[in-house]
């Protein structure tokens, strides 16, 4: 990952896109301070509220939430007993924590809350999982929630729902969302603004519904172009070649060699976000002359 | 199915495993080269006094008739008399099995109090120089044998210091504790380093999981994570190799029994070996082997204890 930076506000949701292997997740793991052993040296900061944030610090947290709702909740322990880990964290304890964990799996939309807390993970569904998940986070009372893919493994009628959730918390906690995904589709249907990653770098953000109708970028083209559809008459296209491999990135704009409309000082270009629009950054050099269409109609 | 129906079901496995062990230590004696008798009795014997022990051992019967008036006396609790004691088998074990769980169970916790934390550590630590530290730590623990390690602990520490007892079983619970430490300590640098590496394993496995790094972002303490998130799942995982090392320790304590002089099963086995003493050969390598069995029950009794998911399996 390489000067990958973002912010997102009180109440938004932030969502970021990308091909596997973009840097989407470490990006979510490194805003947190989990950075697994093998990555090497990271620097960076972030910023909540205006104040530097620590991982783990005590005043200001922020709640995670995974793509694989079988591995996210700890196996050995009761759904109340994990929300209670995160109760903890600010001192609530004892009857008045399992009244707040019972409100919590309200919220939530777990039906049934009281039988639910003495519920192990593996006699929840998917969806129940995320769900008691998602009430972990929220019981540290974060003031941003990363969530990595949270509703990749699940069916879409469940997908729908848990994206419903999101929102609702969203509008009715103030919440600062920040979503990780690789389906446009579901960025588009959660996200204020998106931020499009390639090779551990955001090529493009911008408010959602202008990026995916006007892409500014190439890539942002290409992505949105290879999502099937089911109304047009033709098929998903593509995007030709294989993404990069980390430590061996093409050197100019790490696109270039997979891109259609590439030119020669494309291996050059300095990686820089350039304004392209009210509140809008593209990196593309040529991002003026392109003619760029979305390929697919995105609310 | 329900938590004890699974442990009742375990139980019911082990009956065929009991069935075929009881006939595995009686055929001992049958396959034995030589007439058992003859060889206790020297060959000067007569025959009537070789044919009278013959009767007594139970090898002048068919082997199926012979094991099944075994087992049937095994069920009632008698296992025969021994040769030269002059004593029921089965005094002798319980007289003796005491000493020998006392010395596992200390040579179990005694190696778990070292294991854990460096596993921890290790895991932690990983690729890094505590982690490299700990691992040939652990290569040099597995290669020393025990017989070795049982005699430099008594003739450089405890015969110069004084500190511990180099025989026998003290009086009291302290007595045991104070008799049991070495040779404990002894087994439990045999075992231990298998229980680091398969802890290590666990733990590194545990830590890289996203509940983890859940527990992690919420800003619960590093220490509570470690307690209450990561080791009581690397453990539960881990339980079933705890149970497999048993056996290994009660081999162990064939050995460090007879080093620290200790009245254990593993003691009384080498003698009842060399004095061709067959029925305490036998009652012996039965009592270790329902040791071994009971022990690994145990462990699958904690292991539903601890595992909501076991029920399932």
């Amino acid at each position: 990952m390489d000067g990958v930076s973002f912010e997102v506000r009180g109440g938004e949701c932030f969502g970021l896109a990308g091909e596997s292997g973009a840097g989407k997740s470490l990006t979510l793991r490194a805003v947190i301070g989990l950075l697994p052993p093998s990555t090497s040296l990271a620097r960076g900061t972030v910023l909540l509220r205006g104040e530097p944030y620590h991982a783990r610090s005590r005043a200001q947290r922020m709640g995670m939430v995974f793509q694989e709702p079988k591995t996210s909740l700890n196996p050995l322990m009761r759904a109340g007993e994990m929300i209670r880990e995160g109760l903890r964290v600010h001192g609530v304890r004892g009857a008045h924590a399992k009244r707040s964990a019972i409100a919590l799996l309200q919220e939530v939309g777990i039906e049934d809350p009281e039988l639910r807390l003495r519920s192990f993970p593996h006699q929840l569904s998917g969806g129940q999982r995320q769900r008691v998940a998602i009430a972990m986070a929220l019981a540290a009372e974060p003031a941003v929630l990363l969530c990595d893919e949270p509703t990749t493994a699940l069916d879409v009628p469940v997908q729908e729902r848990i994206l419903q959730l999101l929102d609702r918390l969203r509008i009715e906690r103030g919440l600062a969302i920040v979503f990780v995904s690789h389906d446009l589709a579901v960025i588009g249907r959660i996200a204020q603004r998106i931020g499009v990653m390639y090779a551990g770098r955001i090529l493009e953000c911008g408010p959602a519904t202008e990026v995916l109708a006007r892409p500014c970028h190439p890539y942002t083209e290409r992505l949105l172009a290879s999502l099937p559809r089911i109304d047009a008459g033709m098929p998903a296209r593509g995007i030709l070649g294989e993404p990069p491999s980390p430590g061996r990135w093409p050197s100019g704009c790490r696109f270039h060699p997979r891109c259609a409309h590439a030119k020669p000082d494309c291996s050059q270009a300095p990686y820089v976000l350039m304004d392209c629009g009210p509140d809008r950054q593209s990196a593309c050099i040529y991002w003026r002359e392109l003619e760029l269409t979305a390929q697919r109609e995105c609310a | 199915m329900s938590r004890f129906g699974f442990v009742g079901k375990r139980l019911l496995q082990t009956v065929p495993l009991l069935v075929v062990m009881l006939f595995v230590v009686y055929a001992l004696v049958r396959v034995a080269p030589g007439d058992p008798a003859q060889t206790l009795l020297g060959l000067h014997a007569t025959p009537a006094r070789v044919a009278h022990l013959d009767k007594e051992l139970g090898v002048d019967k068919p082997l199926l008739k012979g094991y099944l008036s075994y087992a049937w006396g095994a069920l009632h609790g008698d296992l025969g008399n021994s040769v030269k004691a002059q004593q029921p088998v089965a005094t002798i074990i319980s007289n003796r099995l005491g000493v020998s769980v006392w010395l596992l169970a200390g040579a179990m916790l005694l190696s778990l109090l070292g294991a854990i934390p460096l596993a921890l550590l290790a895991a932690l630590r990983q690729g890094r120089s505590a982690d490299h530290g700990i691992r040939m730590v652990s290569v040099l623990g597995l290669t020393i044998p025990t017989f070795w390690l049982g005699l430099v602990l008594v003739s450089f520490f405890a015969l110069p210091t004084g500190l511990f007892p180099v025989s026998g079983f003290g009086q009291g619970v302290v007595g045991h504790l104070h008799s049991i430490f070495l040779p404990a300590l002894t087994l439990a640098i045999g075992i231990a380093p298998i229980q680091i590496r398969a802890l290590r394993l666990s733990l590194i496995g545990v830590l890289d999981s996203d509940f983890i790094a859940t527990v992690r972002a919420m800003g619960l303490r590093e220490r509570r994570v470690l307690m209450r998130h990561v080791l009581p799942n690397a453990v539960s995982a881990s339980l079933t190799l705890l149970a497999a090392q048993l056996g290994v320790i009660l081999f162990g304590e064939v050995i460090v029994e007879n080093t620290f002089a200790l009245p254990g099963i593993g003691q009384a086995m080498v003698q009842a070996i060399i004095q061709r003493d067959y029925p305490v050969v036998q009652g012996l390598t039965l009592a270790a082997a329902l040791l071994v069995v009971g022990m690994n029950l145990l462990a699958d009794v904690l292991q539903v204890a601890l595992d909501p998911r076991v029920e399932l399996r």
